[in-house]
């Protein structure tokens, strides 16, 4: 690794970091000091519109439903989240977002948005396009990553490269 | 999210008014009661003119709250990027007159 690339290295670690631990110090200072990050990202997955059904949100989520119900108990009883039983199936059940629910999905986003706009400020519009290719580029490379090891022999086959080095 | 199903407010054939079947009137109306609440002032406080960030004392959850609560009242949802153009409380009323069912 060159100089460069150490600094590169270093700079992307903070940034993940960093942002994790500001989420959740405005979060703790916030309005909602009741929702952990992980909750908050519930919340995301459900969405502030349609009822989704536990499935959808567990996908989106990328967790089981199992997890998912056990975070899912706790929003409710914390007045985040409210259950439906589907008026046409009742085996169906689906689970939205509580006027509280919104409000902390709606702070959440804000966060988001600010730390973009502080990003994005003082670049130039070239500047941002690049910045925005690399940073897609990124995303797709760590999602790759993130593949290899999700799926159970590429996860091998990597542990076993590196117990080689 | 999912912007598939979403659909835009346009006039109707009769009367002019929007979809949602609230003219500027009534959107006023329901606006001013809200904020009259929220803010605890007198409903007479506000016209179309009044500065939200400006001349009302309305905090970011404050104005969330609102968010919710107008989208609630008449079915419509209202992206952040719409409310980030907001400045008067004609503007809000414009918002929901155009926003999407």
């Amino acid at each position: 690794m060159d100089a460069v690339e150490k600094d590169f290295a270093e700079s992307l670690l903070h940034i993940f970091d960093n942002v994790l631990l500001t989420e959740e110090m405005a979060l703790s200072k916030g309005y909602f000091s009741d929702l952990s990050i992980a909750e908050l990202h519930t919340l995301n997955a459900i969405g502030p519109y349609e009822a989704r059904t536990m499935t959808e949100t567990a996908n989106i989520l990328g967790i089981t439903i199992g997890t998912l119900t056990v975070a899912v108990d706790r929003l409710v009883k914390k007045k985040y989240v409210e259950r439906q039983r589907d008026t046409k199936d009742r085996r169906i059940v689906r689970i939205s977002l509580t006027r509280q629910g919104k409000l902390a999905y709606r702070m959440h986003s804000k966060f988001h948005r600010v730390l973009v706009k502080r990003i994005m400020d003082p670049l130039s519009e070239e500047e941002r396009k690049i910045l925005t290719r690399t940073i897609t580029e990124i995303d797709s490379f760590v999602e790759e990553q993130y593949k290899k090891y999700s799926s159970g022999e590429q996860y091998k086959k990597i542990v076993r490269d590196d117990t080689e080095v | 999210m999912d912007n598939s199903k979403k659909k835009t407010v346009e006039p109707s054939e009769e009367g002019g008014k929007p979809a949602a079947g609230f003219d500027r009137k009534e959107i006023f109306d329901v606006l001013s009661s809200m904020l009259s609440e929220l803010l605890d002032m007198k409903k007479e406080s506000f016209s179309e003119d009044t500065m939200i960030f400006e001349e009302l004392p309305l905090d970011s959850l404050q104005l969330y709250e609102l968010v919710v609560d107008l989208e609630e009242k008449f079915s419509i949802r209202i992206p952040d990027e719409a409310i980030e153009k907001i400045q008067s409380v004609g503007d809000v009323v414009d918002m929901i007159a155009n926003a999407e069912k």
